[in-house]
């Protein structure tokens, strides 16, 4: 009788520790304040130069008008700034676990697709070949572990995926000098890239404080310090010159 | 001395194996600017393979492929003809320093494939990568030490050789510049690789050139005894004016290729003479006149 009042005294500790372990993501629950913002550059824009993609016919005849370089940077008429990677800098706590939803980058056109992301740290990251033309994808980041991996053929897709927070990963195609991307690693969902409007929203956050940074690959970072309550939505305003 | 039918058989070879030897060295110098190339274009990791290229023998010669895997084809065809030198020179030479400069030669391009293929399959870690550039550097030096030593009238040069006053400073000049001219290369290795040690190689690189002047200057004072020694003098000192001008356009213009390339290729042109130069001026200012067979056969 006692050995099974014990066990049934194990089985139930074993059920309470399970069910602690269960609820642990729920305790680290998504909120419902919203940051959104604006980001310009102000002064003389660099000027958009085409890539010269002669390098490869395959490339070149993909495409019936010159490609403008996305590296320079890519303002719109008002100095909307596009390519801007925002993310909670501090504040926020690491999220329990990684999406196990991939984030996809593509060579498409023999052009990274999208060419800055934000990727939480251990989610997968598929990187796709839709181009007849080979692609080598050299990764190079500092903190995570680098690699270089062969796409030789179209629909080639290979898994990879970055274990630490990493501000930011750059991308390359040494086939294609002119492929680049770039990758904010984040151990957190609180990020977001600026579209061609330069704007960009940061949504789920929980009430808090956090510091918020900007990057962007030509004119460097910023940071803005903010707080917002439950359900608020707070706007922010950024502007970068060149560097 | 070696025209038509007054030429020995056995000259007839050794200009066979000198000329041979020449065309290896052309076709090093030719892979060192293909080299030079995939580094100055940021090819190096194009193909992410080794041996193989993208698990293939020809890929597609696109973007930075046509410089990776060019180098990698010229490299190949140069592999094969330092192994024939080697086996060339050992069968056919009797000087057994020379037959073990070719095997050493052999030996250093197989190092060096290794090496070219570690440093694309750890993603160009700098110290690989400047290891290779050097090891590049070293083997064509070898190669062009060899077409020198093969050249039929080498070995009858020490018989003219005569003693010279000074020959000490002389020699210390000249083994002076090579060390220097060495140490040009493995900086610009180290600036293209990390993009650090730019202000000691412009350093290195005016010490360079005023010690190649005073050389130069010191074995024109002694020309009557050191024939043909000129010539390198001279050849390291205009070369140094080219580079000293690529330099400075590399400089201001670091996003050329060419003028990057040029620059990779005149250094290891100057390192080449420099090395003969010291080697030159080792063997005629400071040894005794060397008349029997035995005594050129072991002579350096």
């Amino acid at each position: 009788m006692k050995r099974l009042q014990f066990a049934a005294l194990i089985g139930m500790g074993l059920i309470l520790v399970g069910a602690g372990i269960a609820r642990q993501p729920e305790a680290q629950a998504e909120g419902s304040a919203t940051i959104k913002g604006s980001i310009h550059f102000s002064g003389t824009a660099p000027t958009r130069e085409p890539v010269k993609m002669n390098a490869d016919p395959v490339c070149q005849q993909q495409h019936s008008s010159p490609v403008l370089s996305e590296e320079a940077a890519v303002v719109g008429p008002e100095g909307e700034l596009k390519n801007v990677f925002v993310h909670v800098k501090s504040g926020a706590s690491p999220a329990a676990s990684a999406p196990t939803q991939p984030v996809t980058l593509d060579q498409n056109g023999c052009w990274y697709t999208p060419h800055v992301f934000g990727i939480q740290a251990n989610q997968p990251l598929e990187i796709v070949n839709s181009d007849a033309t080979l692609h080598n994808v050299n990764a190079k980041p500092t903190t995570n572990q680098p690699f270089n991996i062969a796409q030789p053929v179209k629909g080639m897709k290979t898994t990879k995926k970055f274990t630490k927070p990493e501000i930011m990963v750059k991308f390359k195609c040494n086939v294609h000098p002119w492929m680049s991307a770039y990758a904010g690693v984040v151990n957190h969902p609180y990020f977001a890239v600026s579209d061609e409007q330069g704007a960009f929203s940061i949504t789920g956050l929980p009430a808090g404080t956090y510091e918020l940074e900007a990057w962007h690959e030509k004119f460097g970072t910023q940071t803005q310090t903010l707080t917002v309550a439950e359900g608020e939505t707070k706007q922010t305003e950024w502007s970068f010159r060149a560097q | 001395m070696f025209v038509g039918a007054t030429m020995f058989a056995s000259d007839r070879s050794a200009l066979r194996l000198h000329r041979y030897a020449m065309l290896t060295a052309s076709a090093t110098f030719l892979l060192l600017i293909a080299g030079g190339l995939v580094t100055s274009t940021d090819s190096g990791l194009a193909v992410p393979d080794w041996p193989l290229s993208y698990g293939m023998l020809f890929p597609p010669m696109v973007g930075g492929i046509f410089y990776e895997h060019g180098h990698r084809m010229i490299a190949g065809v140069v592999g094969i003809l330092i192994g024939v030198l080697a086996v060339w020179t050992r069968k056919t030479e009797k000087r057994i320093w020379v037959r073990r400069l070719a095997a050493f030669a052999f030996a250093a391009v197989l190092a060096q494939a290794l090496l070219g293929g570690l440093t694309v399959l750890l993603l160009l870690p700098p110290q690989i990568s400047i290891a290779h550039a050097c090891l590049g550097q070293t083997v064509f030096c070898l190669v062009v030490g060899l077409a020198w030593c093969t050249h039929p009238g080498w070995s009858a040069t020490l018989a003219t050789a005569r003693p010279i006053g000074g020959s000490f400073f002389l020699r210390f000049l000249a083994m002076a510049v090579a060390i220097l001219a060495a140490t040009q290369l493995f900086l610009g290795a180290v600036i293209r690789h990390t993009g650090i040690a730019v202000v000691p190689h412009m350093i290195v690189a005016l010490c360079l050139l005023m010690t190649s002047v005073i050389c130069l200057w010191q074995v024109l004072k002694r020309r009557a005894s050191l024939p043909s020694v000129p010539s390198h003098a001279w050849r390291v000192v205009l070369l140094l004016g080219v580079q000293l001008t690529l330099g400075v356009m590399v400089f201001l213009n670091r996003s050329s290729v060419g003028l990057r390339t040029a620059h990779v290729a005149v250094g290891a042109l100057i390192l080449s003479q420099a090395v003969l130069l010291a080697w030159e001026v080792w063997r005629r200012a400071g040894s005794p006149s060397c008349e029997t067979d035995e005594c050129v056969s072991r002579a350096y």
